[in-house]
């Protein structure tokens, strides 16, 4: 069976441009979005949301490193890529979507899937588009086995809600994948959401960037230059 | 210590030679206060000086004031080409790359990069800005940093409207180019010796001279090197036979430097240089004494000075220089050396005889001293903080130098363009045996008065060359005179009141609350919450000596590996023979492999241990890893010693290796208060908060690399022990002294034995047991990407929930080079990040990406440098390339060089000296491919590929890039910011660096760690790794 599927090349596609906009840009747009969507309107769906789309922001700026003299140092942060939020029979809805806005917020296109819920999957993906989102951005991955899902191409990070159980075959099946490492982050309380709302479950989503620039290429150091001659 | 005092006293000069030579390497990081308050009572005036100093200045500046012609040159630029106007800023930026520049495409897309960069403000307020430090020209300029005006629209695009909407790109182009020679017109003072001197005709006439320098920076290849050569040589020879009937002053002279004249002037060549670069040098002495030129030998960097001064003594004492009296030098006065260095020059030329001409300057590369010692984590600096503390040092050297007894033994040559300093020397002088220096185009209204009024000769430094070569020599000049407070240019402003500009620098420093400058703390102290780690500066005899001797001290020890358990060495285990990678005839030890049983009494162990060093307070945990470092940096001679036997490391990869470790573990350490020193609330989805309590996860399984056997092993460590875990260590089979040595300072510093433990040993027994066990609650691995697959697979097939696995793997590491770069800059760069640690680090540069348009320039300078690399014993300060891990190591690398050796085009190698063929050494070696497809895995050695890249098709490049899959490194040279700001945009890697080399992250500073192939994340030495160790727990849940 090929483990190639177009939405995931369309995503990866479409990927540079949504991570590009920057944490919070995607999170007014999401925060939009939870404010007009349906499903996620819900009261409980808001609780889980607000903290993430919040926390999301705090992760747009630039952090400046401190270093020598001379030197400027930076580390940011992007999204990984290609996320797949995948559910078990154990799921709910404000996990899923939890999982789904979890990965979006963080610079991620994402493809759903959650077998027997496909109709609700499907309906919450075309008025996420309906609602401006870009096609290749969300997009429905119709059901298919396990097996032939974890080993599509394309997949940076999987997003699951599921047992623990699950979770271990998951992790089981995506090693067995070659090229990188697949992320797996797994929301193994359902009803609680107890993992989406710790501080780490963001940083899953992203990888870190360093920038460094040697500011004296061109002539010198003016920062140093100004503190050699203060009169303190 | 001696006291700069005693140089007044005629008989210290007297002294050998030897003992002076003494006293000036332990000046090299003194602490600045405590050797400011010995120099400055040799700098103080009395009353009489005070007066007089300060009523000749002000009548010098008063005199420069009135005459409507003093506007001269530097004040010319700044006015005729506006560079204190917002246009003007942005033209000279232009003018450091533009020149350069071969094709229309680049040099336009620069033009308009540098005419309309969005943020352009922002750079500014901040003031160390991308690439091109606009402010740093603003601060020198007009002394103070520039303020962009607001009033006329405040951003970038009005100057961009009003400078395209006059000219269209191809005219600005033109134009730009044009100003820019028109530029080095006034800066230089002609494209060849001939047309200097004639340009110079005028000056002669007036009473001035010349020591003319020939504009180019360090030579990187022989044949740079000889080119200088030869321009000297043609320089001496033209000034030699030039006459002037009209010159009133004395004859001109040459200036040389050192770093022209040979690829490698290097402390660590100094063999090569006190042979090649003394012959070179003696061929100039001769030619020019024949024809009664003299010869100055220009200053260079710090870390020179010992080499520069030993050279120069050798020259001097040769026959060909006895009895001439026209070898001088330059001495810089921001050196703390400065005066023990005068000294020792004066017993030299009394021991000899012969006058010495000493030019004495204030120092030109001050920023740059300061931020290598911040790199380095030295002990200090060697130059004076502040301004005012290098005018201090100034004047003590000028009594010394105008003292009685040095009459008829140096021939002192004050270069400066401070009123204030001119008039402090003339005051100071009491006999007519000296001369200054001015540079061309610079201080022209000063020093005319000073000949007119005088009557002392003056010489002008004036520089001859392209306009091509002029920018380096501009901008090194402008920072010069930036140090100086810019004093030339506050002189000609009318609203600076006299006053400024006349206070004695010894009354000013005085003033001052503390003699350093606080603002500038030392290397060590450079980072807020921890301390940066230290190392000596193996440039320095002082330093070095001390250090080498300790290493050497272990030259003939045998370390024992083995496995350690609950705290105590595990023996009896088969042993293993471990040979020096360079010399496979020398032993360096012998180590002990696990076995399965160990490997199952160590999960027991750590698992027990967890308990109770997870529930040990965080503090106590921090503090022993601090303890850790403390420990490491106590042992850095042993450390250092088992880096070069055992993992062939030389002696700055020995040192920046465990300098990584120290960091580290002080890194982990704050980190770890300040992550887990109380509990967080977070939200609950039912509404209410709750506590959470970030705490180790269990047992931690750390497996190593064999390439940083000391810093990844240690990081790993560290950050895991910190957290909280309870730790099972694996390091490489190759690299288990080192690890046995660092498993004894761990429970030294205070670790419980049942915490870590250490089983050194292979992949299949111990590696893959401890990955298969379910006690284990995380692994941390550095190695290939391969390695990584087969441990995440094993991890996973357990019957235990996911755990976390990082994973940091290897990389297809690039380097972007466009036509805007400086190809010597880029050369320097490539050839470290490809060849430095045997091209085995996991950021070592592999794809050597240049545009068309440049290639072939760059291709001959890595040919060059690639020549002069050497190779060899990794213990040898010369040695630039040491050995390859192992043999299996050395044949894949070799293999691969044959392959590529018939599918591509073959560079350059640097050869192997012969003993190289007892270890397992792989030449550097540079290759020219046709596209990244060729490459195949990646070669973890010292292999350079270079691919030619259409400017049109740079996209392209970077889609080749993140087709490979891996995402580690990136090297940028550019100065247009908007293409270095594109690639970096678009390139998938974890650390992009810019205008520099591509290797050493430092932790905290440069957090290192890769995407895709190349690593989970998260980065090691970043805000987020430590957490990654780590699980919340809600509280009442806690025991």
């Amino acid at each position: 069976m090929s483990t190639q599927d177009p939405r995931i090349t369309q995503a990866q596609a479409a990927w540079e441009a949504w991570n590009h906009l920057g944490f919070t840009k995607r999170s007014e747009r999401l925060k939009k979005l939870a404010s007009e969507l349906p499903p996620l309107r819900d009261a409980q769906v808001q609780a889980l949301l607000r903290p993430l789309l919040d926390l999301s922001i705090t992760m747009e700026p630039i952090q400046v490193m401190p270093g020598p003299t001379g030197e400027s140092n930076e580390l940011y942060l992007n999204g990984r890529g290609v996320t797949l939020v995948i559910g078990d029979d154990s799921a709910s809805e404000v996990a899923f979507i939890g999982q789904m806005i979890s990965a979006l917020a963080c610079g991620n296109c994402v493809v759903l899937q959650w077998p027997g819920q496909s109709e609700w999957v499907r309906n919450l993906v075309e008025k996420a588009h309906m609602f401006g989102l870009p096609e290749a951005v969300i997009q429905h991955l119709p059901d298919s086995p396990l097996e032939h899902t974890l080993a599509l191409d394309g997949l940076a990070v999987v997003a699951a809600v599921c047992t623990t159980e699950q979770a271990r075959q998951i992790n089981r099946l995506l090693a067995q994948r070659d090229g990188l490492l697949v992320q797996l982050v797994c929301e193994t309380d359902p009803q609680g959401c107890s993992h989406l709302l710790q501080p780490d479950h963001l940083l899953r989503f992203v990888t870190e960037r360093t920038r460094t620039i040697n500011t004296t290429a061109v002539g010198g150091n003016a920062t140093l230059l100004e503190l050699g001659s203060t009169e303190l | 210590m001696f006291k700069p005092h005693d140089v007044l006293d005629p008989s210290w000069i007297e002294r050998p030679t030897t003992e002076l030579w003494k006293e000036i390497s332990p000046l090299y990081a003194i602490d600045e206060d405590t050797w400011l308050r010995e120099l400055m009572p040799l700098a103080k005036p009395d009353d009489a000086e005070l007066k007089q100093a300060e009523e000749r200045a002000t009548r010098l500046i008063q005199d420069v004031r009135a005459d409507g012609d003093s506007i001269h040159m530097i004040d010319a630029l700044l006015l005729e080409y506006s560079l204190d106007t917002k246009e003007g800023i942005l033209l000279m930026c232009l003018a450091e790359a533009l020149m350069r520049v071969p094709d229309a495409e680049t040099a336009d897309a620069l033009i308009r990069d540098k005419l309309s960069v969005a943020d352009w403000k922002k750079h500014l307020r901040n003031s160390d800005s991308l690439l091109v430090n606009a402010s740093t020209w603003g601060l020198l300029l007009t002394g103070k940093v520039v303020t962009m005006d607001e009033k006329e629209d405040g951003s970038a695009s009005g100057i961009i409207n009003r400078l395209v909407n006059r000219m269209s790109e191809p005219v600005i182009r033109k134009a730009m180019q044009q100003a820019m020679k028109i530029m080095g017109h006034q800066f230089v003072l002609g494209r060849t010796i001939n047309e200097a001197m004639k340009r110079g005709s005028d000056y002669r006439q007036k009473g001035y001279t010349y020591s003319f320098d020939m504009l180019g920076e360090a030579a990187l290849t022989a044949k740079d090197a000889q080119k200088y050569f030869n321009d000297y040589l043609q320089a001496i020879e033209f000034t030699g036979n030039f006459v002037d009937k009209k010159a009133k002053g004395p004859r001109p002279s040459i200036s040389i430097k050192l770093s022209a004249l040979h690829p490698r002037y290097e402390v660590g060549q100094e063999a090569r240089v006190m042979e090649e670069l003394y012959n070179s040098v003696l061929l100039l002495i001769k030619k020019a004494r024949s024809l009664n030129v003299a010869i100055t030998v220009d200053a260079e960097e710090m870390d020179r000075l010992e080499m520069s001064l030993h050279l120069f003594a050798k020259l001097y004492r040769d026959p060909a220089c006895q009895g001439w009296g026209g070898f001088g030098l330059v001495v810089q006065a921001y050196s703390k050396r400065a005066l023990a260095v005068l000294a020792w020059l004066a017993a030299l030329a009394k021991e000899q005889g012969d006058l010495i001409p000493v030019r004495l300057v204030k120092g030109a590369y001050w920023d740059s001293e300061i931020k290598l010692c911040q790199q380095k984590g030295l002990s200090g600096y060697p130059v004076w903080t502040r301004k005012e503390a290098t005018d201090v040092s100034y004047l003590a050297c000028a009594r010394f130098l105008l003292s009685e007894q040095i009459k008829g033994v140096i021939w002192p040559q004050f270069a400066s363009h401070n009123a204030h300093t001119v008039a402090s020397i003339m005051t100071l002088a009491q006999h007519q045996e000296f001369e200054f220096q001015r540079l061309h185009g610079m201080g022209d209204a000063l020093y005319d008065r000073v000949i007119r009024e005088a009557g002392v000769s003056v010489r002008i430094y004036a520089p001859v060359g392209s306009h091509k070569d002029l920018l380096p020599y501009l901008v090194r000049r402008l920072l010069e005179n930036g140090a100086n407070s810019s004093f030339v240019h506050r002189l000609v402003d009318a609203r600076c009141p006299v006053s400024d500009l006349v206070q004695h620098p010894y009354v000013t420093l005085n003033q001052r609350k503390t003699l350093h400058n606080p603002h500038i703390p030392l290397p060590r102290a450079i980072f807020e919450d921890r301390a940066n780690s230290t190392g000596p500066n193996i440039e320095i005899e002082s330093q070095w000596l001390p250090f080498s001797e300790a290493v050497t001290g272990f030259s003939q020890q045998q370390w024992l590996g083995r496995p350690y358990l609950n705290g105590q060495a595990v023996d009896g285990l088969p042993g293993h023979s471990i040979q020096a990678p360079h010399d496979h005839r020398i032993t360096v030890g012998e180590v002990q492999f696990a076995n399965a049983e160990l490997v199952n009494q160590a999960i027991e162990v750590a698992a027990e241990g967890f308990q109770r060093w997870n529930e040990t307070p965080v503090k106590m945990r921090a503090d022993a890893l601090r303890k850790l470092a403390d420990l490491l940096e106590d042992n850095l001679a042993e450390l250092c010693a088992i880096c070069h036997m055992e993992a062939g490391k030389t002696i700055q990869d020995a040192i920046d290796e465990v300098r990584e470790a120290v960091d580290f573990c002080r890194y982990y350490a704050n980190q770890a208060e300040h992550h887990c020193a109380r509990p967080i609330s977070l939200s609950q989805l039912q509404g209410g908060q709750r506590l959470w309590q970030r705490q180790g996860r269990g047992v931690f399984v750390c497996i190593s690399p064999w390439n940083f056997p000391l810093a990844i092993f240690l990081g790993q460590v560290t950050a895991a022990l910190a957290a909280g875990n309870s730790v099972i260590a694996k390091p490489a089979e190759q690299t288990s002294l080192i690890a046995s040595k660092a498993a004894e300072l761990i429970y030294a510093a205070g670790v419980p034995g049942n915490a870590f433990t250490l089983l050194p040993g292979d992949g299949a027994t111990v590696g893959a047991p401890l990955t298969r066990d379910p006690r284990i609650a995380g692994v941390a691995f550095t190695g290939s990407t391969e390695t990584a697959q087969l441990i995440n697979r094993s991890l996973a097939q357990r019957d235990s929930d996911p755990v976390p696995f990082i994973a940091e793997t290897g990389g297809q590491n690039a380097m972007i080079v466009d036509s805007t770069a400086l190809p010597e800059q880029v050369i320097k760069d490539a050839v470290l990040s490809g060849f430095a640690s045997a091209g085995q680090r996991c950021s070592a540069l592999r794809i050597l990406c240049v545009q068309e348009d440049i290639a072939e320039r760059i291709i001959e300078l890595l040919k060059g440098a690639m020549a002069e690399q050497v190779v060899g014993d990794p213990r040898l300060h010369s040695t630039d390339v040491g050995p390859v891990i192992d043999r299996e190591a050395q044949a894949g690398l070799l293999e691969h060089i044959e392959k590529m050796k018939s599918s591509a085009h073959l560079i350059a190698q640097t050869p192997l000296p012969a003993d190289c063929d007892q270890g397992t050494f792989v030449p550097p070696t540079a290759f020219e491919i046709r596209s990244i497809d060729e490459l195949g895995r990646e070669q973890f050695g010292p292999i350079i590929h270079l691919l030619r890249y259409k400017a049109s098709q740079l996209n392209n490049l970077i889609d080749q890039i993140n087709a490979t899959g891996y995402g580690l490194t990136l090297g940028i040279h550019s100065r247009n910011e908007r293409t270095a700001s594109q690639i970096e945009a678009r390139v998938r890697v974890g650390n992009c660096y810019i205008n520099r080399n591509q290797i050493g992250a430092a932790v905290g500073v440069q957090p290192f760690g890769g995407q895709g192939l190349s690593g989970t994340g998260p980065k090691a030495g970043g805000p987020h790794y430590l957490m990654r160790y780590t699980q919340l727990t809600p509280v009442q849940e806690m025991r």
